[in-house]
């Protein structure tokens, strides 16, 4: 706000409204704050999970298997007795675990390339694209399943499977706003007094395209952590006994009759965790898009 | 509009010939598959049946000469036959696809036939505790697991009502079939249904502001006739686009709810295909799908351009 030193002669002139800030957006977003209470809590249960877990994630307990949810085992136990809260503990470190590498890793090739195709254009920009709407075709969970049947089970390889399958909806994002913003004259100025290309996308033109990226990040995470679930599930993801939300659902699957708790809470575990996120994903992006702003 | 059919083909089929090479290199990238098969087994018979199996497949030649075979086998359609079940993968695809279109067909409608009207309806009454609700539970929708809603279903509609059978196909007759294919569709269906919903809502909504919408009731249009004939129409031009991609999606649920509800279709094969290493059908199957998804997508295209004029011209 400037100091007016000149005093107005016209009363009718109306004093220029101050565009809200972020976080004043951001209090009033009621989906935004729940997003991040969840997603907060989730990586707490999962950083604190050996100190918030009542018992082991791995022993047995032969004559306690299958027990309904009781004092002693709030969640009950599952069909070795173990109990299923303390390896929902656990299996958030793995969810949250490879989703938020999963994402990371797509947003960083998919940015990358995008922005090599949208700053340089040319035989650049047509290879990327093409090859980035190749990998658009394909259906996202068939191209995983393909992934993991080659490379094989494995965290590493889940996270490298559902990178790979999302990096060109970032590079498509990031390409369209290079285009855009690149036309700006900021940009011209700095290539002007001969700024070095890896500066210019650096410093440049990057900071002005990050609120979208980080949108569509918490929305694929809770895409990210559906797939992963969904591979552990079909048993071609993480193999036991490490715990998995979907590894867990899957064991539980024989007892549905008798003892459903064993499935049951997994899957709201996911349900919950996918929740936070697109809570959080939405809320950004109706805090940082002003189009939506004005509806 | 003639061009636009030939330049939208001709993207198929490059999609397509990139969607194989990317499952080919994939293939192979991840290491020779006999010895995942034979997984570190050292016996003399054992290294002399994968031998055999090697050159069987042709995994003895060189890169390139694998993959020219490769496209030369796909073009006469021949895709090799299953290490299990020691049968043509082509016959062992085509006795699962009835099963796998089905479900994707049924559940595609379903979502559709319930999105279109409810955020439509979500759009026009922006603001009341109806849209709220509508997007409260679609929020859900969109994050659900959809195995774990599978179980959800079958232990209500199944186990605890015992009103609709929890898994297989039933018997021939229409009756037992339709039976069975209830709750594997409706599962299929949510959570597509809910992503749509809250798609066409913020479609309708950005038409419902349009300057035209302003000029139709302007000239004494009833507002029914505003909505239908200006706004709807056009929110369905967006809509189409995204019918390719929601297949794709369906698709790729299909394989996890064939496994819930015990469907012996094209996912379920794959699933076993690759717990079992067996590459032929995982190949074949995971290019299957791939195909079928890009010719829909294909069609959309093309579809597009009778919806939207605009497109034709371009």
């Amino acid at each position: 706000m400037t100091t007016d030193t000149v005093p107005r002669l016209s009363l009718a002139e109306p004093e220029p409204r101050r565009e809200p800030t972020f976080w004043e957006r951001f209090v009033r977003e009621p989906q935004a704050i729940l997003g991040t209470l969840i997603v907060l809590s989730l990586v707490l249960a999962a950083v604190l999970a050996p100190v918030l877990a009542p018992y082991d994630q791995f022993r047995p307990d032969v004559r306690n298997r299958r027990a309904p949810p009781s004092a002693e085992h709030f969640l009950g136990t599952d069909e070795l007795g173990r109990d299923v809260l303390t390896r929902m503990l656990y299996g958030a470190q793995i969810s949250l675990a490879v989703a938020i590498s999963a994402v990371g890793l797509a947003m960083a090739v998919g940015t990358l390339l995008g922005a090599l195709a949208g700053y340089f254009g040319g035989w650049v920009d047509v290879v990327i694209s093409r090859i980035a709407d190749t990998f658009l075709a394909i259906p996202s969970l068939v191209l995983t399943i393909a992934m993991v049947a080659a490379l094989g089970p494995g965290l590493d390889k889940i996270v490298i499977a559902i990178a790979m399958n999302s990096w060109a909806g970032y590079a498509r994002l990031v390409r369209g706003n290079f285009i855009a913003i690149k036309k700006n004259e900021f940009v011209e100025a700095a290539q002007a007094i001969g700024v070095r290309p890896a500066r210019v996308i650096a410093i440049h033109i990057l900071p002005n395209t990050i609120a979208p990226i980080f949108v569509i990040a918490m929305l694929s995470t809770a895409g990210a952590i559906l797939t992963e679930a969904g591979l552990s599930y079909l048993g071609i993801g993480i193999n036991a006994p490490t715990p998995t939300w979907g590894g867990m659902l899957e064991q539980g699957l024989d007892y549905l009759r008798t003892a459903p708790h064993v499935a049951f809470f997994p899957g709201l575990a996911i349900l919950i965790t996918t929740l936070g996120f697109n809570l959080l994903g939405e809320g950004l992006r109706d805090i940082l898009d002003p189009k939506v702003r004005k509806r | 509009m003639y061009k636009l059919i030939v330049s939208r083909l001709i993207q198929g089929v490059f999609t397509t010939w990139a969607v194989v090479t990317v499952v080919f290199l994939l293939i192979r990238v991840s290491g020779d598959p006999v010895d995942m098969f034979y997984g570190g087994a050292a016996t003399r018979e054992a290294l002399r049946e994968a031998e055999a199996m090697r050159r069987q497949y042709g995994l003895d030649k060189s890169v390139p000469e694998q993959y020219v075979d490769y496209l030369t086998d796909l073009l006469r359609l021949d895709f090799g036959s299953s290490i299990h079940l020691k049968r043509p993968v082509v016959d062992l695809i085509g006795e699962r696809i009835p099963h796998t279109l089905r479900l994707t067909v049924v559940a595609f409608m379903v979502s559709y036939l319930i999105a279109i009207p409810l955020g439509v309806l979500a759009a026009l009454r922006r603001g009341t505790a109806f849209d709220y609700t509508s997007l409260g539970l679609t929020m859900v929708g969109v994050s659900l697991p959809a195995f774990w809603l599978g179980l959800m279903l079958i232990l209500l509609f199944s186990v605890q009502l015992n009103w609709l059978p929890a898994s297989g196909i039933g018997d021939a007759t229409l009756q037992g079939r339709v039976r069975h294919l209830i709750l594997p569709a409706i599962t299929l269906a949510i959570p597509r249904m809910a992503v749509m919903t809250r798609f066409i809502r913020g479609t309708m909504l950005d038409i419902l502001g349009a300057d035209y919408l302003t000029t139709a009731r302007a000239k004494g249009m009833r507002e029914r006739a505003v909505i239908m004939r200006h706004g709807f129409r056009n929110a369905l031009i967006p809509i189409v686009t995204l019918i390719g991609l929601q297949l794709g999606f369906l698709v790729g649920g299909a394989v996890v709810i064939e496994r819930v509800f015990g469907l012996p279709g094209v996912g379920d094969l794959v699933v076993d295909a690759i717990s079992g290493r067996d590459f032929p059908v995982v190949q074949a199957s995971v290019l299957m799908l791939a195909i079928s998804v890009v010719i829909a997508n294909t069609a959309v295209d093309i579809l597009y351009g009778y919806v939207d004029p605009r497109v034709r011209t371009e």
